[in-house]
């Protein structure tokens, strides 16, 4: 008697539709960009890069797994049968290693073993677990365990392995001189990654960009073994194509328009801003995750959208050299509230869609691109008051940056100052930040250099660098706006400060005398003034006021380069050159101005 | 289906395994297997019919056993003979055991002529009458009487003649087309006048050449008949799909709204023999196929005969454990019994290994709504129905699904999402109704 056994339809299923076999092919093609990173380090930089490619892959691996089994440990309870098939079952059903695989390519080479580990614990045991395992998480576990090992690590995430990067630098171009990554590098040369230089970075053309044969992160250099596996992998079905194109195409367009409203080429800046840093990488691999996706293709378009916005700006507005995982962790929050709104049939409202879609996109570049031009126009009319030095001083300080460092840093900066010896010009020659640090100056560095100017050396050297005013410290690296201050601090180690004042009626009629104040700068090597200025009341009244504002330049070159005891022995009052005969009745300020002088340097 | 970037790009195709039968001559039944016949009482939807002969009477081959209550439907002997008994016998489509005639078949196929033939001539309102008389009704699986569609058929342009079959496994319209050649043409000529259309159009998957091969040599002779293959995707077959393949036009609820009338292949055939021999549709060519059957064949079989009669006639279950239905493995529901009668609108019978399969966490990857081709979001509509969020149910209108099956077939989690946008509808009904009381 044949047995009917009934359960609903439909009785075929397509056989090629697995969890299974979608989760293995998209880490087979992970795999393939890992053995590429692998081999281009190995062969590049040496046995031991491959090793610690490997080992970063294998440590990842196990931790998953040991972490998968733990909580099967913890979520074990009698009647699920004996322990372990319990635990196989669910490692296999929770797909950890994808996260493994996924976390260890967002890792530079430099990352040591131990920031490994607790990224993939976080990823797993606190992102993936804590909301109910593989299905149930509302955030891609690997881009969180790298948001998380990025702040909390972040100095160490380099793209050379510690105390190497002495034998290899030189002759391998494909390193950062400091051990930066590429974002890293590419935001400190170009501030805000407004600009079109390449200088320092590990590559040395868009080609070399889209190859990847250069230090990075281990997946996320080879934008064209990226696309390459994409497509395959959009071919097999194993991930839907509609948030990396979308987030592509938003990324690529605001750089484009960027590109335009700065004045560099458009197209290629649009390329090597989609290129650089780990937008392909994490575009067709993380937001493609559809656990924490939209399930309606048009919400799988949005988040592409979302995330493109977010890196946008996160790269061109804020202190962070690249916003990939943000965009991914913005556009996860995003997913509920997408589909919670998309309703209907999906083919209703297509009008309404595309608007939208369009919309947001026009917004997201609009946002970015506005700012950096009001910004621009900024710095444009503050670099305008800018003088030419009188003189340049040359500051150095060297120091370990951290424990992990290998050599210290040595920190190079030129100031320049004007004959009344107040700052007008700062040059970081080199060294001012190394890694993750290096990003924050890059996009901040330029309101401390600012607050600088204008400042007086006198002021500068009472400065104390332990204990550094706010509007001269950036918090969160204030190591690196330390060091500055002592460098340059350090660049006029030799110059002595004379302060001194007189007093005296500032003209015929005056009723009461004025104080005028006189700062003089000495070479403590050879006694010569190297620059003076004067505050308080020179003159009360016009003409004279303007006369020796229109000379004080003259007046002060004709100190600069005597020596002390030549000033100190003038008993008569000097003899101003290029003195128009119509201006000696500001004859009493110039009496004055000296007399300041003559007190000062008596002292 | 309507393609934008939002959907599947590519529509989805499905192995038909159509191989299985399609190729072997269609099989007669010794006339020892079909001794007895087995009338239902009451109609597909449960409604009873008005009997006109009682138990012990004589019956003859096309003679009225009954007409059902709701609407013009006549049940007829497939065989001459005597009614022995009134039987209870499982019922698939009403899902219940109902009341059934059976009648002992006395092999003399004598014929009762209840119906008189007419001609090519004959007018749209003569033919309409007929279909009527001969109860005709939608053989592609619907069951529908076949003369409701085309007596309000109002403005009509086109008939499509459907003959896609895109389930998997059927073919017994592929080889009933090409046996029956110019029985389709004649049958879609009539269809043609009884809708009052100007043109015919056969549609056939291009896979099936040999449909076309069989029509051509005869399209000359029919200067309002066009054959056209469609591509092999599923569901191609599906009124809208077709519609929108062959003639790019959409619409609402019925094909009418676009000017079109879709009738099956077979329908055509059985119009043909209607309104040209006066004989109503008493036996059926049967695709029984799959796995879990010894011999995959197309089966002639009289309407009535039990399904388990005629698996036996043709060598049996191979399995002990089977998942079998009426027509193909997508869009059918499983019987609990192989006791019951063949209905006229009933195409195949697919016997399966039973599918085992766990369902894993939902991915979200949304395949089911970018395959879907009523353009719903079926794991929407079931993470709706789970948390009982009816308000959001409705707004996901589930009415829409034809449960093609296909949201099922391409979960990679093997979830039973068809079977949850069946209840999805079931609670839409549910709450329509309330609101309508509400209103009301």
């Amino acid at each position: 008697m044949t047995q009917f056994v009934t359960s609903p339809g439909p009785y075929l299923r397509n056989p090629l539709a697995q969890t299974k076999r979608a989760m293995r092919d998209y880490t087979l093609g992970l795999l393939g960009l890992f053995f590429f990173s692998t081999g281009f380090h190995w062969l590049s930089h040496g046995i031991e890069y491959g090793v610690k490619a490997i080992g970063m892959m294998v440590t990842s691996l196990l931790i998953t797994l040991l972490a998968d089994m733990f909580v099967a440990a913890l979520r074990y309870q009698s009647k699920d049968g004996r322990l372990m098939p319990y635990m196989i079952h669910t490692v296999r059903k929770n797909y950890s290693y994808v996260t493994a695989v996924l976390m260890t390519l967002t890792l530079p080479i430099g990352t040591p073993y131990f920031v490994v580990i607790i990224g993939n614990l976080f990823a797993t045991l606190i992102v993936k677990y804590t909301f109910g395992g593989f299905g149930m998480n509302i955030f891609n576990p690997a881009a969180f365990g790298r948001i998380f090992v990025g702040i909390a690590f972040g100095g160490q995430l380099t793209a050379f392995i510690p105390g190497t990067l002495g034998n290899y630098l030189g002759d391998v171009p494909s390193l950062t001189s400091t051990g930066q990554t590429i974002t890293t590098a590419f935001a400190s040369a170009n501030p805000n990654w407004i600009g079109s230089t390449l200088e320092g970075l590990p590559v040395d053309s868009l080609w070399q960009l889209f190859f990847g044969n250069y230090s990075g992160a281990l997946g996320e250099t080879s934008v064209f073994l990226i696309v390459l596996l994409g497509v395959i992998l959009t071919l097999l079905k194993a991930h839907n194509w509609r948030p990396t194109v979308f987030f592509l195409f938003t990324l690529w367009l605001g750089a484009f328009f960027l590109g335009f409203a700065h004045g560099i080429n458009p197209l290629w800046y649009a390329f090597t801003f989609v290129s650089l840093g780990s937008a392909f990488f994490g575009g067709m691999f993380m937001l493609t995750d559809p656990v924490t996706s939209p399930t309606s293709n048009y919400g799988k378009a949005m988040i592409g959208i979302i995330a493109g916005f977010v890196v946008l700006i996160i790269r061109t507005q804020t202190s962070l050299p690249e916003g990939m995982v943000y965009g991914i962790a913005v556009a996860n929050l995003a997913s509920p509230i997408i589909d919670k709104y998309t309703v209907g049939l999906t083919n209703q409202f297509l009008k309404r869609r595309y608007a939208i879609l369009s919309g947001l996109m026009a917004l997201s570049i609009g946002v970015t691109v506005f700012p950096t031009l009001v910004n621009a126009d900024g710095n444009n009319s503050s670099s305008e008051v800018i003088v030419e030095p009188f003189a340049t001083y040359r500051g150095e300080y060297t120091s370990y940056f951290s424990d992990y460092d290998e050599e210290p840093t040595k920190l190079i900066v030129d100031v320049g100052v004007d004959r009344s010896f107040n700052i007008v010009k700062i040059d970081i020659i080199s060294g001012i930040s190394t890694s993750g640090y290096a990003a924050t100056w890059a996009s901040q560095g330029t309101a401390i250099v600012n607050a600088y100017l204008n400042m007086n050396v006198d002021t500068l050297l009472g400065l104390d660098p332990l204990n550094i005013a706010s509007n001269l410290t950036i918090s969160g690296a204030s190591f690196t706006t330390s060091r500055l201050l002592k460098a340059m601090q350090q660049a006029f180690e030799n110059v002595i400060v004379f302060k001194g004042s007189a007093q005296s009626y500032a003209c015929d009629e005056c009723d009461t005398e004025d104080v005028v104040e006189a700062t003089v700068y000495v070479d403590s090597t050879n006694d010569v003034v190297i620059g003076l200025s004067w505050t308080g009341i020179i003159a009360t009244s016009e003409p004279y006021l303007g006369i020796v504002l229109t000379q004080l330049e003259s007046i002060q070159e004709f100190y600069i380069g005597e020596t002390v005891s030549e000033i100190l022995t003038m008993v008569l009052l000097p003899i101003y050159p290029n003195m128009n005969p119509n201006e000696s009745g500001a004859t009493i300020s110039f009496i004055r101005l000296h007399q300041a002088l003559l007190n000062a340097l008596g002292d | 289906m309507n393609i934008n970037i939002f959907t599947a790009l590519k529509p989805l195709h499905i192995d038909g395994r159509k191989e299985r039968s399609a190729h072997s001559p269609i099989l007669d039944l010794a006339i020892e297997s079909k001794q007895w016949i087995y009338v239902p009482l009451v109609g597909p939807n449960g409604v009873d019919i008005d009997l006109q002969v009682q138990v012990g009477d004589k019956v003859n081959v096309g003679q009225v056993i009954g007409v059902r209550k709701d609407m013009h439907v006549p049940f007829f002997s497939s065989v001459s003979g005597t009614i022995r008994r009134k039987e209870n016998k499982y019922h698939p489509i009403v899902g219940r055991p109902v009341a059934h005639y059976v009648i002992e078949n006395d092999g003399k196929d004598l014929a009762s002529g209840s119906i008189r033939p007419l001609s090519m001539d004959a007018s749209k309102e003569q033919i309409i009458q007929q279909m009527k008389l001969g109860g005709l009704t939608g053989l592609g699986g619907s069951g529908f009487p076949t003369y409701f569609k085309y007596q309000s058929a109002k403005d009509v342009e086109y008939v499509l003649i459907n003959g896609v079959e895109c389930e998997p496994y059927l073919s017994t319209d592929y080889v009933t087309a090409q046996t029956y050649a110019e029985e389709v043409l004649k049958g879609s000529e009539l269809f043609r006048v009884a809708a009052g259309a100007s043109q015919v159009i056969i549609a056939f998957k291009s896979t099936k050449v040999a449909i076309k091969e069989a029509l051509q040599p005869l399209l000359p002779q029919y200067p309002h008949i066009d054959v056209r293959s469609v591509p092999d995707i599923y569901p191609m077959g599906w009124e809208r799909t077709l519609v929108k393949t062959v003639l790019n036009r959409d619409y609402d609820k019925f094909p009418s709204e676009a000017k079109v009338i879709v009738s099956n292949i077979t329908s055509a055939i059985a119009l043909h023999d209607l309104v040209m021999l006066g004989k109503p549709v008493i036996e059926r060519i049967l695709t029984l196929s799959g796995a879990g059957l010894n011999q995959d064949v197309n089966v002639r079989v009289p309407v009535g005969m039990l399904m388990s009669d005629v698996v036996k006639a043709i060598g049996g279950y191979a399995m002990d454990s089977v998942t079998a239905f009426i027509g193909g493995p997508m869009s059918a529901k499983a019987v609990k019994d192989d006791q019951f009668a063949v209905q006229p609108h009933f195409g195949g019978y697919t016997v399966l290994a039973p599918i085992s399969s766990q369902e894993e966490t939902c991915l979200r990857c949304g395949a089911c709504t970018s395959n879907c081709p009523a353009n719903l979001q079926p794991i929407e509509i079931k993470l709706a129905l789970d948390s009982h969020n009816n308000a959001r149910l409705l707004k996901l209108d589930a009415m829409k699904c034809v449960e093609c099956g296909i949201c099922t077939y391409v979960c990679p989690s093997k979830i039973e999402v068809t079977e949850a946008v069946r209840q999805g509808k079931a609670k839409t009904r549910i709450e329509l109704a309330k609101q309508m009381v509400k209103a009301s």
